[in-house]
């Protein structure tokens, strides 16, 4: 799957309210998605600004066969798979603006 | 309903503790942030193995925000000479509000302040008035929010005074003169606001 099948999925995900968060160790009030602190709407129009140079994929490391991809749109830091649903593993502003 | 997850539903999920996908079972529980902030009543799934929390739900997020901005807010308890008490009574008379909502009025004087912080924490520093030598026999309790914890503590900067009942009781004082204008306009709007 490329970018733009990648972005169209998760941005079809995310405005039917096909997706879930992964509940990580670490930071956990960090996925500001997940915390309530931004809305649907906000979260669609930061995925949206995502460019193909701003993304890059990699297969997860316990399943080789789903690819994980991290979006970076201007100051964001995105990461999720598709896998059923929309499964975020991050969707965070970056160290340097926090 | 297409976008809520209901209690029992089985997914595949990734566990970092298992170091796999596992199954996970959705239900209703505590969820724990961090270290003494648990918020109750998530749609969660657990781990099938390792019974660990490994995923949440859209549908809970509103929870976790609520957690967040309650966190945020500090609870603090003032003294206050009777003559004041009475003056923020008359005040929320005023404007129709319940007298008694004493908080109310304390949150429009913040309200007031905002923006001026600076200015008013220099007059705060000088102020003198003998209510401030009252003997403070009345107990407020207060519950505020994160912007107005900011204005508090710009407003302690300021005026170099550590102590929020100080603080607080010179503000009042302040109100009886120019600060009066403002922070009625500010406890008419809240008083509507909470009608």
């Amino acid at each position: 799957m490329g970018f733009r099948e990648a972005k169209k999925l998760v941005l079809e995900a995310v405005r039917e309210g096909r997706f879930r968060h992964e509940f990580r160790t670490g930071d956990r009030t960090k996925n500001v998605l997940q915390m309530g602190l931004i809305t649907v709407e906000e979260a669609l129009a930061i995925i949206e600004q995502t460019r193909g140079h701003q993304a890059t994929s990699s297969p997860h490391h316990f399943d080789n066969t789903i690819t994980v991809w991290v979006f970076r749109p201007a100051d964001w830091y995105i990461k999720f798979y598709l896998v059923d649903h929309c499964w975020f593993i991050s969707f965070h502003k970056t160290e340097a603006t926090l | 309903m297409k976008t809520i997850v209901l209690e029992g539903t089985v997914e595949r999920v990734a566990c970092e503790h298992c170091g796999r996908f596992v199954s996970a079972t959705y239900a209703y529980g505590p969820v724990e942030l961090e270290p003494g902030l648990v918020v109750e009543d998530v749609m969660r799934a657990t781990c099938d193995q390792c019974n660990r929390v490994i995923a949440t739900a859209p549908q809970s997020a509103h929870r976790f925000k609520a957690a967040l901005e309650q966190k945020k807010h500090r609870r603090t308890s003032l003294r206050i000479p009777h003559e004041l008490q009475d003056f923020v009574g008359q005040n929320l008379s005023a404007v129709g509000a319940d007298s008694t909502h004493v908080e109310l009025y304390f949150r429009a004087l913040l309200l007031a302040c905002y923006g001026h912080e600076h200015e008013i924490g220099l007059k705060l520093r000088h102020l003198e008035d003998p209510v401030l030598n009252r003997p403070c026999r009345d107990t407020v309790n207060l519950n505020l929010n994160g912007n107005l914890i900011e204005v508090l503590e710009s407003l302690a900067r300021a005026s170099e005074i550590t102590n929020t009942s100080e603080l607080l009781r010179r503000l009042l004082v302040l109100a009886d003169g120019e600060l009066a204008g403002a922070a009625q306009k500010e406890c008419a709007r809240l008083a509507l606001a909470y009608a």
